[in-house]
C-alpha cells in the first residue's frame, strides 16, 4: 500500500518535465520576458548560527557545515548576518511578524500588519490564477501571510490539494456547479453589502469603524470571486507530473518539507502564482531522521548541550539538504533562455537568530536567485542590526512592485 | 448604585472641557525626577520631550496611564534615585488621575467601552450548532484568532478580512450540509466489530512478524492487543469495513478485560481522521486485574473519521522481553499486559426519526417524501415556496440576530432565493442562499449597539455569550421579551441557573484557556527520554483538574484564596500517581482532600500550569515567575529593555539555572523586575516540566540511575534518564521574606489574596464584556472587591458582582 517515497519523488517531484503546451498560455506570454517571482521560506526554529556563518566575509568565505551542503550553488546565493526586524520578542510569537515586521508581538496593543508577500500579491493582483500561495509543513494551517488588517491567511498544508487547485480541471458538470456556486456566493455577498450599508447609517462611531472593515472585506471578497470566476473559464495548465501523495505522518518532517518545495518549480513554471511563502514549523513528535531521538522544538532549546546540538544539526542539515535539492530543481528547469531560479528571488531564513534563547535578532538570511549578483557573505552589525525590511524593499523593487519603504525599512539593501 | 454612577458619568460629560490641568501639575515632578533619564537621549520607550498631553489620543493616553501606575506604585523613579517630594508627587498624581478618568469616561460615554465585537470561532461554532441542532467542527473552516490576544473575544484585538468572509460562506455551507440530511435512512441495528474473525484483523494473527504480523492475537473468547503505539491500524474501524454514514452521535459499547494483567489497565478509545490528521483519546475506562468491564461511550463522528480501541497503562513483560523479541511466537509468547476485547458494537447515528429531527425542524411545514427510484428524500412545498422561506427565515432570524427582527429584514433575506430559483429548484436548495447570507451577515457576526445601558436583548446576549458561548436560550429570550432581565433579582436568578447548567463548561474551558494559557498545553511535547510517563491520559487528567477546580470554587462559592492554596484538588488514579498521592481508584476525577503538608492545592502547583510554563525539556524560573506575576497576580512585569538579550540556558550541568540568573541580581536594570519574577520561579523549581515533584533534576548526562520500577518496566528494564543535580527551591521574596521551597512560598503569597481576587475580577470583566479593564473602570473593580472583602472574595459572589456592575450592564 505504501509507495516508496524515493521512487515516488523520482517519478514526480524534482525530476518531472514540464512541456510548454499551447493551452497553458502563461500570463506573461504577451510580455517580453518571464516575470520575477518571490519565494519566502522560513524555518521557524532558527538555524544554528555556528554551523551556518563563516568567519570570513565577502566572496572568498570558507564553507561552513551548512553552506557546504549547498556549495554547488555558491554563486547563486548571498548570505547575510546582522539582519532582523526591530522590536521583536514574545518568544515564538515573532513567527507571526517575520514577513510583516510589526513590532512587539505578544505585548499589549500589538497589531499585526500586512506581510511582504501579501503586499506584493496585492499590487500584482490576479495576473495569475493565485495572487499568492501560502504553504505550511504542519497541520495547524498557520502561515506568515497577513492581510492589510493583520489577519492571518490560512496556509495549505496538503500538497495534493494545492496541486489539484492548480492543475486538475474538473468535469464539465463540476465546473458548471462551481460557477453556479460562485454566482450564488456573489449574490450573497451583494446582499451583505446592502445589509451593512443600512447598519452603517445608524451605528455609533466605534462600531462603524468595525463595520466598515467588514464592508471592505466583503467587497474585496466579492472582487476576488469575480476574478476567480474569470479564471474558471481559462484552462488550467497541463503538467505531466502526477499529483503528489500527501504525507500524513507528522513526524516525517523532511518528507513534508520536500513535498512543499517540490511544488514551487511547478507553480513558477506554469505561472500559477508569483508570490509564494512557505513556513517550516516543527511538528509534534520526533522527526524521522537517523540519530535524532527528541522533538525538534526541544532540541532547538539545546542549552549548549553538545549532544543535543549534534541532533539539532542533523535536522537542520536535512532541511538544508532539501533546500539544495530545491535550488538544483530551480536551475534545471529553463524558461525563455534562463533558469527558473534566475527569475525567482528566494529567501531562506528564520525569525529566530538563536532559538535556544528565543533571540529574535541576527536572523539567518540567505537570498538566492532572482538574477542578482550573488556569491558573497555580507555581515551586518551584530549589535545594531540592519532592518530585514531593507532587503524586502530590494526584493519588492526587483519584482517591479516599486516602493522605497516597507514596514520598518530605513532604506534599500541593494545587491 | 449603578444608576448613581451613570448619572455621575453623564454629569461629567456635561462639564465643559477644562483644558488639561494635569500638564501643569505634572511638569514640576517631571522636571525634578524624570527628565534626567527620560529626555530625547533616552534608551527607554518613554521620552517626555516627545510625549504629548492630548488624552483623547489612544497612544498618549496609554502612556500616561503607565506613568501614573509606575509612579503611584513607587517603581519610578528607580530605588537608587532621589525620592520625589511627596507633596509634589501627590499633587501631580491627583491631577493626572482625575484627568485620565475624565478622558476615559468621556470616551466610554460617546462610544461605549466596547466597539462592535465579532463572534469568535468558538462562539460562531456553538451558535450555529445550537441553532441548527448539528455537531460538526465549524471552527476549522475559519482563520485562526489573533495569537497575541489573551481572550479571542476582546474586540480591540479582533480583525476581520476577506479571508473571514470567504471562510464564513464555507463554514455555513458545511453547517447547512449537516442540517439538511436527505440521504437514505441508515441501518438501525448495531454493527458488531468481530475482530476475531474479520478478514482484516485476523490477517495479522499468523502473518510473519517481519511483515508486521503477530503483534495481536486471539484467545477463545477475545481479541487481544498490546502497545497501541505500534499497531493502532489493526483495529481501526475503517479497516474493519465500518464507515460512518452520516455525521451525528454514535454509541460504542464493548466489554474488555486485562490479559495477563496484574495491575489496573485502561480500555482506551481513540477517534482519528486521516483527512485532518488528528488523533484524540475519547474514552478511557479502567479495568481491575482479573475482572472484565462493560463500557459505553456516546460520541460525535462524521464521515471520514474512524475510531480504534487501545490498551492503556499496559506494563511490559517482567522478563523485559518485547513482542518483537519473541521470534516465532510473537504475541503468543509475550508475557506483558494486554487488553482483551470480548466484543465491541457501534450503533448510530442516534436519531429519533429520519430524515433527522433537525432537518424536519429547519424545513417546518415542508413535506419530505422518500423517492425510492432515486434513493433520496425530497422536499415538497405545501404552499407557495416563498411563504415557506418566509416562515423559515422568520423563525431563525431572531435567534441568529438575538433580537426581534423586522419584516423588511426578513424580506431582504428571503428575496435572495429568487435569482437562483429556477422553477424546478427544490426547497432544500432554495433555502440555502437566504440562510448563508443570514449566518454571514454583520447582524449575526457582531455584537453591536448604541452606547449606554444595554437593552434586555443585548443583555441576554452578553450574558449568554459570557457563560454559554452561544445564543440566549428560550428562557432568556422570554425574559428579554418581557423586559424583565434588567431587574437585578431576575438577572441574579439567571446567572445562578446558567452557572448550574452544563453549558457553563464552555465558559470554564474557554476562559481558562485564555486566562491561564491552558490552550498552550500542547505547545511542547515532553522529551520522551526524560519524561517517559507523559501520555494522553495524564494530559487529560491535568486539564480536567484545573477545570474541575474552578468549577468547584464556583459551585461551592469558595474564597478566592483557594487559587493560591487549597486543601483539596481533583484527581484520578493516573494523576494521583503522578503527584505521589495515596491510592485514588478509577479513571474518574474526584475531589480529594490533601494532606496538610502537601505541596499541591491551589493553581500554581497543578500539573497543567506547570506544564504550560515549561518547555518539553527544561523549566525556567523566569517563565514560571512571569506566569505567577502575570496570570495569577495580574501584575505583569515590564518587558526587558530592547538592548538586553534573553538568557541562554545552559544545561550541560556545570552551571545551574540559578547561577545563570545571578546576573539578574547584580545588574540594576535587571534587578528592578527580576526581584519580583525570580522568587516564585525558584519556589516552583521543585516541579519538573510535566508537574511532577522533584528533588533532583532528571538528566541524560551523568547521574544516578532511578529505581522506579514502573519506569524500568517501560523500557526493557533500562530507564532512559538519570538523576542529576539537586534542586534548590529556596529564595527570598522582594520583601526579603526567606523560603526554602514551595510550601512556605505559597503561604507567603496568601497575603496577596486581595490582588489575586482583583486579577480574577479583572479577567472576568475582560472576558465577559470583551474589553479590558480601563482606567475609569478601576473604581468599579475596587468597589466589587470592597463589598466582598469580609467574606474572603467568594468566587460565585464575584461573578454576580461582575454581572451587576456598570461595566457589564453598559455597552
Amino acid at each position: 500500500m505504501k509507495l516508496n517515497r524515493r521512487t515516488f519523488l523520482q517519478n514526480t517531484g524534482v525530476a518531472m518535465a514540464l512541456p510548454w503546451l499551447e493551452s497553458m498560455q502563461p500570463a506573461w506570454a504577451k510580455e517580453q520576458a518571464p516575470p520575477k517571482r518571490m519565494v519566502f521560506i522560513c524555518n521557524t526554529l532558527g538555524l544554528h548560527a555556528p554551523a551556518l556563518f563563516p568567519k570570513k566575509t565577502g566572496a572568498d568565505y570558507e564553507l561552513t557545515d551548512y553552506l557546504s551542503i549547498i556549495k554547488a550553488h555558491q554563486k547563486d546565493f548571498t548570505l547575510f548576518s546582522g539582519l532582523s526586524h526591530p522590536g521583536q520578542g514574545g518568544e515564538h510569537l515573532c513567527e507571526m511578524t517575520w514577513l510583516s515586521a510589526a513590532p512587539n508581538p505578544g505585548m499589549d496593543g500589538f497589531q499585526n500588519s500586512i506581510s511582504v508577500d501579501q503586499y506584493a500579491a496585492g499590487k500584482l493582483g490576479y495576473v495569475t490564477r493565485f495572487p499568492s500561495v501560502s504553504l505550511s509543513s504542519n497541520n495547524t494551517k498557520k502561515s506568515q501571510s497577513y492581510t492589510n488588517s493583520g489577519v492571518m491567511i490560512p496556509a495549505e498544508y496538503r500538497p495534493s490539494r494545492m496541486f489539484a487547485k492548480m492543475f486538475l480541471s474538473g468535469k464539465p458538470e463540476e465546473i458548471a456547479r462551481q460557477k453556479q456556486k460562485l454566482a450564488e456566493d456573489r449574490s450573497v455577498l451583494d446582499e451583505l453589502l446592502d445589509q451593512t450599508r443600512v447598519l452603517l447609517k445608524t451605528a455609533p462611531a466605534a462600531d462603524r469603524e468595525r463595520l466598515q472593515e467588514y464592508f471592505d472585506s466583503v467587497r474585496t471578497a466579492e472582487n476576488d470571486l469575480a476574478e476567480a470566476q474569470a479564471w474558471i473559464d481559462r484552462p488550467k495548465p497541463q503538467v505531466e507530473a502526477q499529483a503528489p501523495l500527501d504525507i500524513f505522518d507528522q513526524t516525517d518532517l523532511i518528507g513534508r518539507i520536500r513535498l512543499l518545495l517540490n511544488l514551487v518549480p511547478l507553480i513558477v513554471q506554469t505561472d500559477s502564482s508569483r508570490v509564494i511563502s512557505i513556513v517550516i514549523q516543527h511538528n509534534h513528535g520526533m522527526p524521522q531522521i537517523e540519530g535524532v531521538d527528541s522533538e525538534h522544538h526541544n532540541l532547538s532549546h539545546h542549552g549548549r548541550d553538545p549532544k543535543r546540538i549534534e541532533q539539532l544539526l542533523k535536522i537542520e542539515r536535512a532541511i538544508m539538504g532539501c533546500f539544495d535539492e530545491f535550488l538544483t530543481a530551480m536551475k534545471t528547469k529553463r524558461e525563455a533562455g534562463g533558469t527558473l531560479l534566475d527569475q525567482t528571488l528566494t529567501l531562506l531564513g528564520s525569525n529566530l537568530g538563536n532559538a535556544s534563547s528565543h533571540d529574535p535578532r541576527n536572523n539567518p538570511i540567505l537570498l538566492a536567485g532572482g538574477g542578482l549578483k550573488h556569491g558573497r557573505y555580507l555581515a551586518h552589525d551584530a549589535k545594531n542590526n540592519t532592518p530585514l525590511c531593507n532587503l524586502f524593499v530590494h526584493m519588492l523593487n526587483q519584482m517591479n512592485v516599486n516602493t522605497d519603504k516597507f514596514a520598518s525599512s530605513t532604506g534599500e539593501l541593494t545587491l | 448604585m449603578n444608576r448613581i454612577i451613570v448619572i455621575a458619568l453623564l454629569l461629567l460629560i456635561g462639564l465643559p472641557a477644562h483644558g488639561q490641568p494635569f500638564k501643569e501639575a505634572m511638569e514640576p515632578l517631571v522636571e525634578a525626577s524624570c527628565i534626567d533619564c527620560h529626555d530625547a537621549d533616552t534608551d527607554t520607550p518613554l521620552n517626555f520631550e516627545k510625549l504629548g498631553h492630548d488624552l483623547s489620543d489612544a497612544a498618549t493616553f496609554r502612556q500616561w496611564v503607565k506613568i501614573f501606575d509606575r509612579v503611584d506604585k513607587g517603581e519610578m523613579p528607580p530605588k537608587k534615585k532621589k525620592r520625589p517630594d511627596p507633596v509634589l508627587k501627590n499633587k501631580a498624581l491627583t491631577a493626572l488621575e482625575a484627568d485620565l478618568r475624565t478622558a476615559n469616561l468621556k470616551q466610554q460615554a460617546a462610544q461605549g467601552r466596547v466597539a462592535a465585537r465579532r463572534l469568535t470561532r468558538l462562539e460562531f461554532e456553538y451558535t450555529l450548532q445550537d441553532i441548527l441542532g448539528i455537531g460538526g467542527n465549524l471552527k476549522r473552516h475559519l482563520p485562526p484568532e489573533n495569537a497575541s490576544a489573551k481572550f479571542a473575544n476582546v474586540a480591540a484585538k479582533q480583525g476581520i478580512s476577506p479571508v473571514h468572509i470567504r471562510s464564513y460562506l464555507k463554514a455555513v455551507d458545511a453547517a447547512l450540509d449537516e442540517a439538511i440530511m436527505l440521504g437514505p435512512k441508515p441501518r438501525v441495528a448495531a454493527r458488531v466489530m468481530d475482530y476475531r474473525n474479520n478478514r482484516y484483523s485476523s490477517m495479522w494473527f499468523d502473518r510473519p512478524m517481519r511483515n508486521g504480523g503477530q503483534t495481536v492475537m486471539r484467545t477463545d473468547d477475545a481479541y487481544v492487543m498490546f502497545s497501541y503505539r505500534s499497531e493502532p491500524h489493526v483495529a481501526q474501524s475503517n479497516n474493519m469495513g465500518y464507515h460512518f454514514p452520516y455525521p451525528g452521535l454514535y454509541r460504542i459499547t464493548a466489554e474488555g478485560a486485562g490479559y495477563q494483567a496484574k495491575t489496573h489497565i485502561g480500555f482506551g478509545l481513540y477517534k482519528a481522521s486521516d483527512k485532518h490528521g488528528n488523533t484524540e483519546l475519547i474514552g478511557n475506562f479502567e479495568i481491575k486485574p482479573g475482572e472484565s468491564r462493560k463500557i459505553e461511550l456516546t460520541q460525535y463522528f462524521e464521515p471520514g473519521e474512524f475510531f480504534f480501541p487501545a490498551g492503556l497503562n499496559l506494563n511490559t513483560a517482567p522478563d523485559g522481553k518485547m513482542i518483537y523479541m519473541m521470534r516465532d511466537k510473537g504475541a503468543r509468547g509475550y508475557k506483558g499486559e494486554g487488553l482483551a476485547i470480548k466484543w465491541l458494537k457501534i450503533e448510530g447515528p442516534l436519531e429519533e426519526e429520519w430524515p433527522p429531527t433537525r432537518t424536519r425542524n429547519l424545513l417546518t411545514g415542508v413535506q419530505v417524501p422518500w423517492l425510492p427510484q432515486h434513493r433520496i428524500y425530497w422536499t415538497h412545498p405545501t404552499k407557495d415556496p416563498k411563504e415557506h422561506l418566509h416562515d423559515i427565515v422568520k423563525r431563525l432570524a431572531p435567534k441568529a440576530f438575538r433580537r426581534p427582527v423586522t419584516d423588511a429584514e426578513i424580506e431582504s433575506f428571503v428575496s435572495l432565493a429568487k435569482p437562483h430559483h429556477p422553477k424546478d429548484q427544490p426547497m432544500h436548495k432554495m433555502v440555502r442562499a437566504p440562510l448563508r447570507a443570514m449566518f454571514s451577515s454583520p447582524q449575526f457576526l457582531f455584537h453591536a449597539g448604541q452606547p449606554g445601558p444595554l437593552d434586555d436583548h443585548a443583555l441576554a446576549s452578553r450574558l449568554s455569550y459570557f457563560l454559554w458561548k452561544t445564543l440566549p436560550d428560550a428562557e432568556l429570550t422570554r425574559l428579554a421579551n418581557e423586559k424583565k432581565l434588567t431587574q437585578p433579582k431576575v438577572l441574579t436568578a439567571q446567572v445562578e441557573r446558567m452557572l448550574d447548567d452544563p453549558r457553563s463548561n464552555r465558559f470554564i474551558n474557554d476562559f481558562l484557556d485564555g486566562w491561564l494559557h491552558l490552550s498552550d498545553i500542547d505547545a511542547t511535547t515532553p522529551d520522551p527520554t526524560l519524561y517517559p510517563e507523559y501520555d494522553n491520559e495524564l494530559r487529560q487528567a491535568m486539564l480536567a483538574e484545573t477545570r474541575l477546580f474552578l468549577r468547584e470554587l464556583l459551585a461551592k462559592n469558595l474564597p478566592a484564596r483557594n487559587f493560591i492554596k487549597s486543601n483539596f484538588t481533583f484527581l484520578n488514579r493516573r494523576l494521583a500517581r503522578h503527584y505521589g498521592i495515596g491510592k485514588i481508584p478509577g479513571e474518574e476525577m474526584r475531589r480529594v482532600k490533601l494532606p496538610a503538608n502537601s505541596p499541591r492545592g491551589g493553581l500554581m502547583t497543578q500539573a497543567s500550569i506547570l506544564k504550560v510554563t515549561a518547555n518539553g525539556t527544561l523549566t525556567s524560573p523566569v517563565k514560571r515567575g512571569h506566569w505567577v506575576l502575570n496570570s495569577l497576580l495580574g501584575t505583569p512585569p515590564q518587558p526587558p529593555p530592547p538592548t538586553i538579550s534573553a538568557l541562554e540556558p545552559d544545561i550541560r550541568g556545570a552551571v545551574t539555572i540559578r547561577e545563570t540568573l545571578a546576573k539578574h541580581r547584580d545588574v540594576a536594570s535587571c534587578a528592578s523586575c527580576h526581584q519580583h519574577i525570580d522568587p516564585p520561579g525558584f519556589a516552583l523549581e521543585s516541579f519538573d516540566p510535566i508537574g511532577g515533584f522533584r528533588q533532583r533534576y532528571r538528566t541524560t548526562g551523568k547521574g544516578d540511575w532511578p529505581i522506579e520500577r514502573h519506569l524500568a518496566a517501560h523500557h526493557m528494564g533500562r530507564p532512559l534518564y538519570r538523576w542529576g543535580l539537586d534542586v534548590d527551591a529556596s529564595g527570598s521574596t522582594a520583601g526579603g521574606e526567606k523560603f526554602r521551597g514551595i510550601r512556605r512560598f505559597r503561604d507567603l503569597l496568601l497575603t496577596q489574596e486581595e490582588q489575586v481576587a482583583r486579577n480574577f475580577v479583572s479577567q472576568l470583566i475582560t472576558y465577559a464584556t470583551g474589553a479590558e479593564v480601563q482606567f475609569a473602570d478601576r473604581i468599579e473593580v475596587e468597589r466589587i472587591l470592597a463589598v466582598n472583602k469580609t467574606k474572603g472574595y467568594p468566587v460565585r459572589d464575584l461573578f454576580h458582582a461582575v454581572v451587576q456592575s456598570r461595566l457589564f450592564l453598559n455597552k
